[in-house]
């Protein structure tokens, strides 16, 4: 379930209800009678262009519907679309990356969609394994599934057994998806699923960041987590030369994000004044976010401050909102912001996987 | 000396957890200024699975950083204890029926508590909430419990770190009681900085957790293994979450059995992390006791 973090976009998933699924041009249910029709190019056209709430709450509730009674050729015709549609958005990408190295915000989204064929898939087919484990036609598109992502991103197949070792090697992993020590084999499996175009070091992340920031000195975001890699490698002075040159040219939740890092750094080099002033700035940012409150009162406690600590953690309740609002240090941290995602690494290696992926397509078609 | 024992063991929490705060209204307002160096060790003694009941000091040894100290031992079993209760409401695979018996678990505990105990309460997702502050006031506490939901997903640390800040709002014998199944991946803190800070507090963590869809808490990874490990905690699991109850029930119960040791350390450095050794003299059992503290 946590899957449904790493991107926004599919945390309706988690929630869907409903069966019929409006759309602007198509719905989930006419793209589905376009392929049952034999219409695939129109279906997979159109099935790309449905918004990715609809896109997932559609394919979610046709799967509902065809559990109860189960219905094959329903379910079958669902994973199928399902699967091409993934793939569709990844040939759009192929087209797309001169335009994501550009930056433009769209073009980044279909990278990311594209890149995240396999990521979608997860949960639908991990729901349906469930629920028929012993079907043997689940197990055939599942294997299906895992073919395409083997190919589409080497070293992804079996990616349980491969994910340890790319965690331990890569500390800003660690770092945003925890510590191996504290994984189930299911959170290391689905941790596989999202590292493989990930930098096999800092200092690989560090190289893949500065070729993409001078290929487009514009990337932010890619730049912000190249402050990140240069903290984790201990390297404050720059990191915090990274974030000046930066953080001027972020809003939102990344302006919140870097001062939380400039903090760090600063703590790192021993400057604790200046580390209590960055996550007072965060926290002026962002009053109802609490991951500053919470790095303010640990720098407090650890210098022996503890009644000001306590001040800092009463003050918690006031940043707490109706709701639970995914806070810009969790998003950030856990990649669930589509673009720091997308900038990791993956950035560096999109056009070899997606003229992959188109070839996989191809051949297939 | 036992009324010995308490008048300095409070004074040491407050002048290492408190220092004095100036403005008034505030709950907990303490003006200690005064620091001793009194020490106090929360000691569980298990045999073959079983509390051992009724040692004296007589039965016990304690090195701090490797030096004996002569010590005593203090009557606490009377006296009200403060618990921290952290309740995670992350986590969406938790079903709801699970969840209700988090709940019912909760009020359990209430019901197990004595009038003078006192009891923060504090739920997290990918956010805290501190519904209440240490309290006698149980009652009001259930209608609490009765309003949480499962929302959001899990910032263990944070919540760990912000309960044993909490703790310094009372000096007394602090269990934190925190349930999760043990993810952590979205809180702010990393794993070295929480146990770090809880190198520096008396509390005593017992974590629950309890198997869901035939997965092994123990598959949740040693996070609160260690944290237990570090204050002279447990870890408990519960086989389902119909067990809640009666497991948080018993670790308030096997918390007022627990031993309290206390000694005006000699012979040691005055600062730093001293390292604490309890065993028994003359006797078999297994002893748990957190590993040492920071001298500030």
């Amino acid at each position: 379930m946590r899957r449904c973090l790493l991107l926004p976009s599919l945390v309706v998933v988690c929630v869907a209800t409903g069966v019929h699924v409006s759309a602007q041009s198509a719905n989930y249910q006419d793209i589905l009678e376009m392929y049952r029709r034999g219409e695939f190019d129109a279906a997979v056209r159109d099935f790309a262009g449905l918004p990715a709430e609809e896109r997932y709450r559609g394919a979610r509730s046709v799967v509902r519907e065809s559990l109860r009674p189960f219905r094959r050729d329903v379910l079958q015709a669902v994973l199928a679309l399902h699967t091409e549609g993934g793939l569709g958005r990844g040939l759009t990408l192929c087209d797309a990356t001169p335009e994501a190295r550009r930056g433009t915000p769209d073009a980044r989204e279909q990278a990311l969609l594209g890149s995240g064929f396999p990521f979608f898939e997860y949960g639908l087919v991990e729901t349906l394994k469930t629920q028929f484990p012993d079907d043997e036609f689940m197990r055939t598109w599942y294997v299906t599934v895992m073919a395409y992502a083997d190919a589409a991103f080497p070293g992804n197949y079996r990616c349980y057994e491969n994910a340890p070792a790319r965690i331990r090697v890569h500390p800003e992993m660690q770092l945003a998806l925890g510590g191996m020590h504290e994984k189930t084999w299911q959170q290391v499996e689905a941790d596989g699923w999202t590292l493989p175009g990930f930098t096999p070091s800092l200092q690989d992340a560090e190289r893949a960041f500065r070729a993409a920031l001078q290929a487009a000195p514009d990337l932010h975001e890619a730049r912000l987590r190249l402050g990140h890699v240069l903290l984790l490698q201990a390297k404050p002075d720059e990191a915090l030369e990274t974030f000046r040159e930066v953080r001027d040219h972020l809003d939102g939740g990344f302006a919140y994000v870097v001062r939380l890092l400039e903090g760090q750094a600063s703590e790192q080099r021993g400057d604790l004044s200046r580390a209590a002033e960055s996550y007072q700035a965060a926290r002026v940012m962002r009053p109802q976010a609490q991951s500053a409150i919470v790095a303010l009162a640990q720098l407090a406690y650890t210098q022996g401050h503890r009644a000001e600590a306590l001040e800092h953690i009463r003050q918690l309740p006031g940043a707490a909102t109706a709701g639970a609002p995914l806070q810009p240090w969790v998003w950030y941290a856990e990649g669930a912001d589509p673009w720091s995602w997308y900038y990791f690494g993956t950035a560096w290696r999109f056009p070899t996987y997606l003229a992959r992926l188109r070839a996989i397509v191809k051949e297939k078609r | 000396m036992t009324a010995f024992w308490r008048v300095v063991l409070c004074l040491t929490a407050l002048g290492v957890g408190l220092r004095a705060q100036g403005d008034a209204g505030r709950e907990q307002v303490q003006q200690f200024t005064t620091r001793t160096e009194a020490v106090r060790v929360d000691v569980l003694v298990t045999h073959r699975g079983r509390l051992v009941r009724g040692l004296t000091v007589q039965d016990f040894e304690l090195r701090d950083g490797g030096v004996v100290q002569r010590i005593d031992l203090v009557d606490e079993q009377a006296e009200p204890i403060n618990l921290v209760c952290l309740i995670d409401t992350g986590d969406h695979s938790r079903a709801n029926s699970q969840f209700k018996y988090l709940i019912d678990a909760g009020s359990a505990l209430l019901d197990g508590l004595q009038p003078r105990d006192r009891i923060a309460l504090v739920a997290f997702s990918n956010r805290i909430r501190i519904l209440s502050t240490p309290t006698t006031d149980h009652a009001s506490l259930k209608s609490t419990l009765r309003m949480l939901y499962p929302e959001g997903v899990s910032s263990l640390r944070d919540v760990v770190f912000a309960g044993l800040v909490l703790r310094q709002l009372d000096p007394g014998r602090t269990l934190l009681l925190v349930f999760s199944n043990g993810w952590s991946n979205f809180g702010y803190l990393r794993r070295p900085q929480l146990l770090d800070a809880a190198r520096r507090t008396d509390v005593v963590v017992y974590a629950v957790t309890y198997q869901y869809r035939g997965v092994s808490p123990k598959d949740y990874g040693p996070f609160l293994d260690a944290l237990a490990e570090e204050t002279g905690g447990r870890v408990m699991i519960a086989n389902e979450g119909r067990d809640l109850s009666g497991v948080f029930v018993n670790i308030l119960a096997e918390f007022r059995s627990r031993y309290v040791l206390a000694y005006m350390p000699t012979g040691v450095a005055p600062g730093g992390w001293h390292r604490l050794d309890v065993t028994l003299k003359g006797r078999s059992g297994d002893v748990k006791a957190r590993r040492g503290y920071f001298a500030e």
